[in-house]
């Protein structure tokens, strides 16, 4: 397996300002890789730095296999910027012609692409319209189709559904599930995380330049540290029992909501309640979103 | 690149810069007509004896402000067309989607050159050819050398074009425009001083005007190119004559100042490529 996107300690500072610091990342070829991240945590920067639009203080990033420096590393990758600005003077098909062509794609291949790829972005016919003409939305969903006219096998999305209704979205998240069908990497930069959830294979969480958290998105939601046990009944000392594991213990009816300190001590509360003398009727890990990671990961260092 | 500049011309053409171009030289183009006819018909009319020396003069002149005022048309063009060649695409966000292709981006800088300098060639060559084509019709008259004074003018334009790529990669557009167009006066007016200066044989007014067209070398080019349209004959009247006419010049373009504008041309898009090559976009 080749490694699509690869970063070793990127770095661009904007006057004395880190707009990203020291980011290390690895996406793998094929996979939906999510970045996300507040407003101003840096993921355009980033992105913007992989594309060669932007120039790195200091580190070094290769797509796929390619120096970022070298502008043939982005031949086989696609764009869709955030502000999806496009000439408006052109019609939809002679954008994607303009851009098909720039990205070295033949006359042949573009007369079967440009069709297939306005079909796929829900465009289908509305080609010839002046750009002018579209709606905010209609011109997002032709940024996208832009990024995907030369075939790419890497697509950069940034922020890809902010001006798409509840429709649009599904049509995008579907699409980018059909890329994945296709082996085409997708890098997507999102602050969506309800989008995100829905997508993507691995995620990165970038807060304020750096990386704080990244893998698997099972395995980010799996840290679920809510812990909810129904016992027979809730006593003093039943509580007593669970308070050296847990931030937070609250009593409500027969059950106790915990918020453990860690997720390895679910084994330890059950056996501190039993010998604290409850009958333990139910132990359940509360099921995180992607949304309660994220709030936990950055709220605290605001506050710190 | 050559994407790039077809991309650039299609541009100007689709934004109907182009037309209101074409629209308003046709209507100077007509009025140049117009005068020309009615000013030989003048002459034939009222002048039984000089005519056929008369004639020739009076449409060398009239020849002359011609191609002043397409000399300047063609530099408002570059102006127009230079301004907004690297700004407005950033301005308006539209150099994400361009830059982010596999193509460096002194292609880019290189393409758009290309694509605004054909329109410029053309439209000057067809403007030329408009002036030459209605003053043999009105007066059955040619300049002795009217394609070294087009290509003279071409050079002109395309000097200001690349310095106004080099404003547009510094300034917004509309800063951009309108440093250029003082710049491209400053010349102007230091071409008049140098001349004046020569006359009135004042060393600093000299010094002045020829540091101007440094500065901005498109009044000395547009000076080369006007020595080309005077017949002998008016030529060497000027050379005899102590009041020489500060707007035209009675000596060809010196080699110097030819290169001068060639190195000008070339370094301002080079400086135009480093900015751009380095600009976080």
């Amino acid at each position: 397996m080749t490694v699509a996107i690869e970063t070793v300690d990127l770095c661009k500072q904007y006057g004395r300002r880190l707009a990203v610091d020291r980011v290390s990342l690895q996406v793998e070829s094929g996979e939906v890789f999510g970045f996300l991240g507040a407003n101003g945590a840096g993921k355009t920067t980033f992105v913007k730095m992989l594309l060669g639009l932007v120039h790195p203080t200091s580190g070094v990033a290769h797509l796929l296999g390619r120096p970022i420096q070298d502008p043939r590393s982005r031949l086989p990758v696609g764009y869709q910027p955030e502000q999806f600005r496009l000439p408006e003077w052109m019609t939809g098909t002679e954008t994607l012609e303009l851009y098909g062509q720039l990205s070295g794609a033949s006359r042949q291949d573009l007369r079967v692409e440009i069709p297939r790829a306005l079909e796929r972005v829900g465009l289908g016919g509305r080609g010839n319209e002046g750009v002018r003409a579209y709606s905010k939305g209609m011109q997002q969903r032709l940024a996208l189709a832009q990024a995907l006219i030369a075939r790419p096998k890497l697509v950069l999305l940034d922020e890809p559904t902010s001006a798409l209704d509840p429709v649009g979205r599904r049509d995008i998240r579907d699409l980018i599930r059909a890329l994945r069908d296709e082996r085409v990497t997708v890098f997507l930069n999102s602050h969506l995380l309800a989008e995100v959830e829905l997508v993507c294979d691995r995620v990165a969480i970038l807060h304020e330049g750096s990386v704080v958290r990244e893998g698997r998105l099972q395995d980010l939601l799996k840290t679920s540290t809510q812990l909810r046990v129904v016992v027979d009944a809730v006593t003093p000392a039943v509580v007593e029992a669970v308070r050296p594991f847990a931030h937070a213990v609250v009593p409500n009816g027969r059950s106790l909501d915990i918020e453990l300190l860690s997720p390895d001590h679910v084994p330890a509360v059950t056996r501190a309640l039993h010998d604290a003398g409850a009958q333990i009727w139910e132990v359940r890990p509360q099921q995180m979103s992607l949304e309660d990671v994220f709030i936990g990961i950055v709220r605290p260092r605001e506050n710190g | 690149m050559l994407v790039i500049a077809r991309h650039t011309l299609r541009e100007t053409v689709r934004k109907r810069l182009l037309l209101a171009v074409v629209v308003l030289t046709a209507l100077f183009l007509l009025l140049y007509g117009v005068g020309s006819e009615l000013l030989a018909r003048q002459i034939r009319e009222r002048m039984l004896t000089n005519v056929d020396t008369a004639l020739p003069l009076a449409a060398s002149m009239l020849t002359l402000m011609g191609f002043y005022i397409t000399s300047f048309l063609g530099a408002l063009l570059a102006i127009f067309v230079s301004m907004g060649s690297v700004a407005a695409e950033l301005e308006t966000g539209t150099i994400l989607t361009l830059a982010a292709r596999p193509i460096r981006r002194w292609e880019i800088v290189l393409g758009k050159w290309l694509g605004l300098a054909t329109l410029i060639a053309v439209y000057l060559i067809v403007a030329s050819l408009g002036i030459l084509a209605l003053t043999r019709w009105a007066t059955q008259y040619t300049p002795p050398s009217p394609v070294p004074a087009t290509a003279l003018l071409i050079l002109e334009a395309l000097v200001i074009l690349s310095l106004g790529m080099l404003g547009s990669a510094l300034f917004s557009t509309l800063t951009s425009g309108a440093v250029v167009f003082m710049l491209h006066a400053t010349g102007w007016i230091g071409g008049l001083v140098e001349a004046l200066g020569s006359v009135f044989d004042s060393q600093a007014m000299v010094t002045a005007g020829i540091l101007s067209s440094m500065l901005v070398p498109s009044d000395a080019l547009w000076k080369g190119a006007s020595f080309y349209l005077q017949p002998v004959t008016v030529i060497l009247a000027q050379n005899a004559s102590p009041l020489a006419n500060p707007f035209v010049s009675a000596t060809p373009i010196a080699t110097s100042m030819l290169l001068y504008s060639g190195l000008y041309l070339v370094a301002c898009l080079l400086l135009t490529v480093r900015r751009f090559a380095h600009q976080d976009l």
